[in-house]
């Protein structure tokens, strides 16, 4: 019994650490949950969300209302996953050439350049892309192709280059921010494993596909099924910022977020809102579901539950 | 590894919880708010009336671009001197940026917050409209009060009132701004005269028309310069070249061609128009033509800004009697206008803002009676709605020639209320003072202008009648994501709209759009039916 108490205590700085962030959780992600009922009334503020009318489905009707919906849903999931499974790549790849890096100056030089874009707004991230692809004055049209004798492209209206911009601006922002955990992890690692490799022969590449990566595929998995959660929510200033909301580009374009954003900014109607968000959490909760039981069943280890 | 695993969940909800504060604050806030609606809302609505011996604070929202003038407490205060011994009450001013304002007054109303005036800032463009609110039960019906207390409001606006009705029932009251709107390309005159060019008395001009004098332009300026400087974001500009009824509301419900000047009263869908089809295929032949900036649905910069780099001839926008010198003023230069639709009156553009009294105010009564004061012609010093619109004599402008009643022609102050708060939004807008370099002449143009609207005839039929989209909302919420789409790109030229305009008609079907027509087309007779 005496060796419980002492464990218990030495978990209780822990907790208190934790404790900012669990009131955060409680406060921001369950209480909103009773808001969940909106989603099925029709709002009468004078009555309350419990005293309104019931309105049965209606309110997710204009989610599937438009031929554009499948469009809609494929690009959400599709550049979600394509986010997830690159930028877990380039993040975790990024992290250990960071950890490669010998001088400790020089390795929080780098992990700061590489954070950096993470703090900006997607506002000013948006001129910034802006600056280069402007039709007149951007810098690619102007600098580059027009002195190479090209044409001038007009950005802001073709959609074939619009995947490989937004796959590039999501990655050039949130990068740094993806690798920290990967980092922490790998910094975390027993340099022992390391050295006996080492002594053993192990070259640079053998070591991280044999030791680094193993230790840390933990992690990783349970990254990939946190964000899996995630997989119908997309960045909304991501996809309307940096597009500026053009309408030439919707096809390739046009998340969840940024549909519900158009179809409801000019009448505020909270039940509709309300609507397209539990949509999005059902649909996350059963991606999560899903996937950790794939995971469970070829490696119980790595599951989440 | 478990272990492992539920330690990464706390680290990553203590990451989270310390980024809160950078992360959280865009997009995704309509699902929290109402939770809070539940603990206001039930109680306050048995309205109790508070006792007569107290005054009662009436809480209005002002509408601002973007900043609170410094006077704010200055002409708080005035107000209060005046109406506390008249209705005993007194006022409390909240500053609210336009653009935040519907969503502000939806949360705090959803919310169950006291508020006793409310603005729909419609902004002649049916940017909001009372159904917005009306849907949701937020606003009070006002027919009773109306009869009892509003006889200076009544005097003032006439059949105006009848745009603050949805069917038998007033929610709101309209402030008096003029009757309709015409439209103009209002261009610089130093560039025109370099060009030897000028507007033809008495001629009304048709996009055809413009071509020449654009071509002009671009041969004396050459690259880099633009005819016409548009700010494409949105909607396009099809109402400033043709005449339409969006009968209260947005123009992809259903419009009355010719705004129903000829007796028609087919709503029709505006994107299946010939009309919009020429309007489409005349952008794109200037975009074409280089008279609009390629960059035209990217530039986020305002026409004023555009039209301060020098690069730009002039742009298109709606005409009033002293309308253009406010933008003169700002360039620099002195502005022509080349009419293109002469002034006619819809619901759409006889509305600025219109005035309603929540469900969450306490005293109806008093507020009424404090709106019926601002409708009431009084000298400057007395005059609240002049207050509301220009601020504090000696303050806010100095009086350069007194007229009668509250008009004025008025010089800038010390303060900042005529750069924070736009001027025709409470009360008889008509007659609040006016800032150089209008003379006094303005007011008599004014009435003549109103009223050749009037006697020309120039007032849609269905002028008053405000569509209710309630009971197709969800129909309405996808055809206005697709019309948001497309008319940024057909609208302003960007895209062939022989090869586009197909594609779009057919997307606005699959979204119900001809459901939308229908149910407008069903309550337009019925309006006329009672009207």
């Amino acid at each position: 019994m005496p060796k419980k108490k002492i464990r218990w205590k030495n978990y209780v700085p822990f907790y208190i650490m934790a404790l900012p962030g669990i009131i955060y959780m409680i406060c921001n992600n369950y209480m909103p949950m009773f808001g969940i009922v909106l989603a099925f009334k029709k709002l009468d503020v004078t009555k309350g969300i419990l005293g309104s009318p019931w309105a049965g489905f209606k309110n997710f009707e204009f989610l599937f209302k438009t031929k554009a919906t499948i469009g809609i849903i494929r690009n959400t999931v599709l550049y979600n996953l394509l986010f997830l499974f690159l930028g877990t790549a380039l993040a975790v790849a990024l992290a250990i050439l960071l950890n490669e890096v010998k001088s400790r100056k020089m390795g929080k030089l780098y992990q700061s350049l590489i954070l950096i874009p993470y703090l900006m707004s997607w506002v000013i991230a948006s001129y910034l892309v802006y600056a280069f692809l402007a039709q007149d004055i951007g810098i690619i049209n102007n600098s580059i192709l027009r002195p190479l004798g090209q044409d001038a492209i007009n950005w802001y209206s073709e959609k074939k280059y619009w995947p490989y911009i937004l796959t590039f601006a999501y990655m050039w922002k949130n990068i740094g921010y993806m690798m920290i955990i990967y980092y922490s992890s790998i910094v975390g690692l027993s340099a022992d494993y390391f050295e006996a490799a080492s002594l053993d022969g192990a070259t640079k590449w053998q070591q991280i596909r044999q030791i680094t990566l193993p230790l840390i595929k933990g992690t990783i998995i349970t990254m990939v099924i946190l964000n899996l959660g995630r997989i119908v929510t997309s960045d909304f200033s991501l996809f309307y910022q940096i597009p500026k909301n053009n309408g030439a580009l919707y096809s390739v374009t046009q998340t969840l977020d940024v549909y519900v954003y158009n179809a409801l900014m000019k009448n505020s109607d909270f039940a509709m809102s309300s609507a397209a968000s539990v949509f999005q959490s059902i649909v996350g909760f059963i991606f999560v579901l899903i996937t950790n039981a794939v995971v469970r069943k070829y490696n119980e280890e790595s599951a989440l539950f | 590894m478990k272990k492992k695993a539920i330690a990464l969940l706390f680290a990553t909800s203590l990451l989270a919880g310390t980024l809160a504060a950078c992360g959280k604050s865009e997009g995704s806030s309509a699902s929290s708010q109402p939770a809070a609606a539940e603990e206001g809302a039930g109680e306050e609505a048995g309205a109790v009336v508070a006792d007569n011996s107290e005054a009662y604070n009436i809480d209005m929202q002002i509408v601002t671009w973007g900043g609170n003038p410094d006077e704010l407490d200055q002409v708080e205060a005035a107000i209060n001197a005046i109406i506390e011994p008249e209705i005993n009450a007194t006022v409390t001013l909240i500053p609210i940026a336009a653009w935040d304002l519907a969503n502000e007054t939806s949360r705090s109303l959803a919310a169950g917050e006291k508020l006793d005036l409310a603005c729909v800032f419609t902004f002649t463009q049916a940017m909001d409209s009372i159904s917005n609110y009306t849907s949701k039960n937020m606003f009070r019906p006002l027919n009773d009060l109306y009869a009892a207390y509003g006889s200076d409001i009544d005097a003032a606006l006439g059949e105006r009132i009848n745009l603050g009705y949805i069917e038998d029932t007033l929610y709101a009251v309209p402030c008096v701004f003029n009757y309709g709107q015409g439209t103009a390309f209002t261009a610089r005159k130093d560039y025109l005269e370099q060009m030897g060019i000028a507007p033809e008395e008495g001629k009304l001009y048709t996009m055809a028309d413009l071509t020449p004098i654009f071509e002009a332009y671009k041969q004396e300026f050459g690259a880099g310069h633009y005819a016409l400087s548009l700010y494409g974001t949105a909607t396009d500009g099809f109402h400033q070249f043709y005449e339409i009824d969006a009968l209260g509301g947005q123009e992809s419900n259903g419009i009355l061609m010719n705004a129903g000047l000829d007796g028609e009263n087919t709503v029709v869908d505006l994107f299946e128009t010939q009309e919009y089809m020429d309007y489409c295929k005349q952008m794109r032949e200037w975009y074409q033509a280089g008279y609009i900036n390629p960059d035209v649905t990217t530039v986020s910069d305002d026409v004023t800004s555009q039209m301060k780099s020098g690069n730009y001839l002039g742009t298109i926008g709606s005409t009033s009697p002293g309308g253009s010198i406010g933008l003169a003023n700002n360039l620099g230069v002195e502005l022509v206008e080349f009419p293109l639709v002469e002034p006619y009156a819809s619901t759409t553009y006889a509305s600025e803002a219109l005035w309603a009294i929540p469900n969450t105010c306490e005293n109806p009564e008093r507020v009424m009676q404090f709106l019926n004061i601002l409708y009431q012609d009084r000298e400057l010093e007395k005059d609240v709605d002049s207050l509301l619109s220009d601020g504090l004599a000696g303050v806010s402008y100095e009086v350069v020639e007194q007229l009668d009643g509250s008009r004025a022609i008025v010089k800038a102050g010390t303060g900042t209320w005529s750069q924070w708060v736009p001027n025709d939004l409470y009360g008889n807008s008509l007659t609040v003072p006016r800032f150089q370099p209008n003379e006094a002449s303005i007011y008599d143009e004014i009435d003549a202008y109103n009223k050749k609207i009037v006697d020309d005839g120039r007032i849609t039929k269905a002028f008053g009648y405000v569509f209710n989209p309630e009971s197709v909302s969800t129909q309405a919420a996808a055809v206005s994501s697709v019309a948001t789409q497309y008319r940024s790109i057909v609208g302003y030229g960007t895209v062939d709209p022989e090869e586009v305009m197909p594609e779009f008609i057919q997307a606005l079907k699959d979204a119900g759009i001809d459901e939308i027509i229908a149910e407008n087309q069903k309550q337009l007779d019925a309006w006329y039916a009672s009207h």
